[in-house]
């Protein structure tokens, strides 16, 4: 405006040389600015009222803040130290709404706090234990040995690429520490003295070595340790970074820079030695702590090499014997099933050991066996069998032999559950074994018709005596089933023995050679004895004494006796009664006497109780020259009477 | 927590290092260590109810051929100007240190310490001199660091200094 006023234009429209007036100057403005005075006076009125300012910041102020914080951080920055404040103002004046705005995070907060100290404790923990046994660790004990440095100084050397151990926030010009972070773990050196000396060295690099004074010492390196530092106009870090520090470090630290100096710009200035105002800087530090660990490099030794041969070596050896064993258990184990009489319930393996369980008919096959024959360890397998009976007909045909023990001459089969015998066996075994076998379990009957009987000797003897109740003069004798029968016996027993004896339980042959028939022995001595019988005469017909009388008697019970036995024999007995006289008469005289004499015996026996009907009287008259020829020799006196005896065959 | 920047000055051999040493380990070693460039050491001390920390710099001594680099005035609240009684010439480089440090960082408290007073065979500082200097206001103390003697005074006097600026 000035510059209007103080130079006249020629395109004004004013006259020359005066001062234009208030109104000229009210005309060109409205000839330039035009219908936008109103505006422009609006704006001016708005911008001047608080209030309506107040009310347009509103409608603006939730984008801008949006918008700031989305270009950059420097909104948190600002309107921290106001947030601190409204916050230590509402716990002033009443803390229970910051209390209930905080309770349901504080729980959490705090297990997170502790699970993340467990972790990095854990992880500590997992390095140490890690590096502590194994052949790097070692090495890296003897280097600390050697070195005089801790274990754990040496372990972070190798194990880290980089780690910022600790950061100091230094004020610039007095060199004091504002505040110190450190990384977990680390020894802390004093920081204030720390920050002094940087400071000092850095003053002293700066005043001793480069000509512009803006030049700043930016890193410090010692053995493996290296100091990084950069400035700030107010204050400076430096972070002692082990290892080779990362390009990003210094980024970071531009930026912690950067939002300390925007945070604490206005302390940094009037900083007087007091330290307080920058303790939640340490908060900007804490994300600088960076650590990268070594990658690790797997280059193997040669005697990891052996170890792992040994161990891939070892389980193949393992791993061969496993499977060879599981194919010899699964073998055994089939082969078991397929066994009859075995029944398998359960089958493990457990720490090396095999067990089977199930149940064993005691007439299968013993499980143990064929533990060898699969191939297996005895000592690792175990057997738990309970006893039950199989129902297949081998295995009830195996218990019925196993209990009958049957001799090996018969046979035990099993047909539609029939339990058959057959052969012979001796009749002890089948009245022993009859009851257990008609009860076996699994049969439906018991046939031993068809099996023979075979008895001892001495049963033989015992049952024979007892069937044929021979007399006290027979003697009975066996030998392998062979009767002798011996001594004398009356006819009938012989005749019970010729049909029963050979009946007899076990007999085979009845031999009765030498078994003399009493009653035929008899009969045969009464023919003998009557033949050689005379009964003497006097004269005529009278007896000639009384011994002759006695010789008649005799005779009547021989023939009596004859005529008993001679029917058991089917014979009839025919006694001739012939009369003999001396030479002395005549032959017809004797021959009368002959037939009288004759007579008179037979009437005789007939009152004797003899059958008349067996005897006769043959005529003597022819018959007795010849007879006499025969019987002179014998008999001195022709005065008797003699007998033959004939037996007939009964009709 | 107040820190506080104490820089020690003097020419070399006035026992500067060795006044530090006595203050904060109570300490002295006869043996003479010549310090290169700077020391820095701190006390924690509690002056006035107020808990403090000096960081000490001990800068190396000033001779005639070097001259104290001023980046390590920067920033100090306080100095300690050492002399040694038994040389005179020491007074002489303490009064340009005093200006050089005052041109550095403006009129700071300071102590004038009259070093190895257990020495009073060699002193050699006339008593008119001092009182000059006392006309002058500055601030004076008799110091041994071999006995320890003013040396805890010392610190104290410009530890309160500081607080009171």
């Amino acid at each position: 405006m000035n510059n209007i006023s103080g130079r006249p234009s020629d395109h004004s429209g004013l006259k020359p040389g005066r001062p234009p007036s208030k109104e000229a100057y009210k005309t060109l403005r409205e000839l330039i600015v035009g219908s936008d005075i109103a505006d422009i006076k609006r704006i001016h009125a708005r911008m001047k009222d608080p209030e309506r300012r107040a009310e347009d910041i509103s409608q603006v102020l939730p984008e801008a803040v949006i918008l700031q914080t989305r270009q950059d951080n420097r909104m948190v920055p600002a309107l921290r130290s106001t947030v601190e404040q409204i916050i230590q103002l509402s716990v002033k004046r009443d803390p229970k709404p910051l209390v209930d705005a905080l309770f349901p995070i504080i729980g959490p907060a705090i297990r997170k706090s502790v699970a993340e100290a467990f972790r990095q404790m854990m992880q500590s923990l997992n390095t140490t234990l890690e590096y502590s046994t194994s052949l790097k660790g070692l090495k890296w004990r003897l280097q600390a040995l050697r070195t005089g440095k801790p274990f754990a100084e040496v372990v972070l050397l190798n194990t880290f690429l980089y780690r910022v151990e600790q950061i100091f926030l230094i004020h610039r010009e007095t060199g004091l520490l504002l505040n110190h972070a450190v990384a977990e773990g680390i020894a802390v050196q004093d920081g204030d003295m720390v920050s002094g000396m940087l400071t000092a060295i850095n003053d002293f690099v700066r005043d001793s070595f480069t000509p512009r004074k803006t030049d700043a010492l930016t890193i410090v390196r010692v053995g493996e340790t290296t100091v990084v530092v950069e400035e700030g106009p107010h204050a400076y870090l430096a972070g002692v970074v082990r290892g080779n520090p990362p390009v990003r470090l210094r980024l970071c630290f531009q930026e912690v820079l950067e939002g300390i100096h925007l945070e604490f710009g206005r302390e940094l200035i009037q900083f007087d030695g007091d330290t307080a105002p920058f303790e939640t800087a340490a908060t900007h530090l804490a994300p600088c702590l960076l650590t990268q660990l070594k990658p690790r490099t797997r280059k193997t030794s040669p005697l990891m090499w052996i170890i792992l041969l040994g161990i891939l070596g070892f389980s193949i050896f393992w791993a061969t014997g496993w499977i060879r064993d599981q194919m010899r258990w699964s073998a055994y184990l089939d082969r078991l099933r397929s066994e009859p009489g075995i029944v398998i319930t359960s089958a493990e393996k457990r720490a090396g050991k095999f067990r089977v369980s199930g149940l064993r008919d005691p007439l299968s096959t013993d499980p143990d066996t064929l533990i060898s024959e699969a191939g297996l360890d005895k000592d690792r397998v175990t057997g738990h069998w309970e006893r039950f009976y199989a129902m297949q007909p081998s295995f009830i045909l195996g218990r019925a032999k196993h209990l009958t023990r049957p001799p090996s001459s018969m046979t035990l089969t099993l047909k539609n559950d029939i339990l058959v015998a057959r052969g012979t066996a001796p009749i002890t075994w089948i009245t022993r074994n009859r009851p257990i076998l008609s009860t076996l379990p699994g049969i439906s009957s018991y046939d031993d018709t068809q099996l023979v009987p075979l008895y001892t000797d001495a049963m033989i003897l015992e049952k024979a005596r007892l069937q044929l109740q021979p007399p006290a003069s027979v003697t009975l004798d066996v030998k392998n089933g062979n009767l002798t029968v011996a001594g004398r016996a009356p006819h009938q027993w012989i005749l019970n023995l010729k049909s029963t004896g050979a009946r007899i339980a076990g007999v085979n042959t009845v031999q009765s050679e030498q078994l003399i028939d009493m009653d035929k022995q008899e009969m045969d001595e009464i023919g003998q004895v009557l033949k050689q019988t005379a009964i003497g005469f006097s004269q005529g017909i009278t007896l000639a004494g009384p011994d002759d009388t006695a010789t008649l008697n005799k005779v009547a019970d021989l023939i009596r006796r004859l005529q008993i036995l001679a029917p058991l024999f089917k014979l009839t007995p025919q006694i001739k009664i012939m009369g003999h006289t001396d030479m002395a008469g005549s032959d017809d005289i004797n021959h009368r006497l002959r037939q009288a004499r004759a007579k008179k015996v037979r009437s005789i026996l007939v009152e004797k109780g003899v059958s008349p009907s067996i005897l006769r009287v043959p005529d003597m008259k022819n018959q007795e020259a010849d007879y006499m020829k025969k019987v002179k020799t014998i008999l001195l006196t022709g005065r008797r009477v003699t007998f033959e005896v004939n037996l007939l065959q009964k009709r | 927590m107040i820190n506080k920047k104490v820089c020690m000055l003097g020419e070399f051999a006035v026992g500067k290092t060795s006044l530090v040493v006595q203050y904060v380990a109570r300490m002295f070693s006869e043996k003479y260590h010549t310090t290169l460039g700077v020391r820095v050491d701190k006390k924690k001390i509690n002056v006035a109810d107020q808990d403090m920390q000096l960081i000490l710099w001990d800068i190396h001594g000033k001779d005639r051929f070097t001259t104290i680099h001023e980046t390590y005035l920067r920033g100090m609240s306080g100095y300690l100007l050492v002399v040694d009684g038994t040389r005179p010439e020491t007074l002489e480089t303490a009064r340009s240190l005093k200006a050089q440090a005052e041109k550095t960082v403006g009129p700071v408290p300071f102590i004038l310490m009259l070093n190895k007073i257990d020495l009073a065979v060699s002193w050699a500082i006339p008593d008119e001199e001092i009182s000059s200097l006392k006309k002058k206001s500055w601030p004076i103390i008799r110091t041994s660091a071999k006995t320890g003697e003013g040396v805890e005074e010392a610190f104290t006097a410009l530890a309160i200094q500081m607080i009171k600026k």
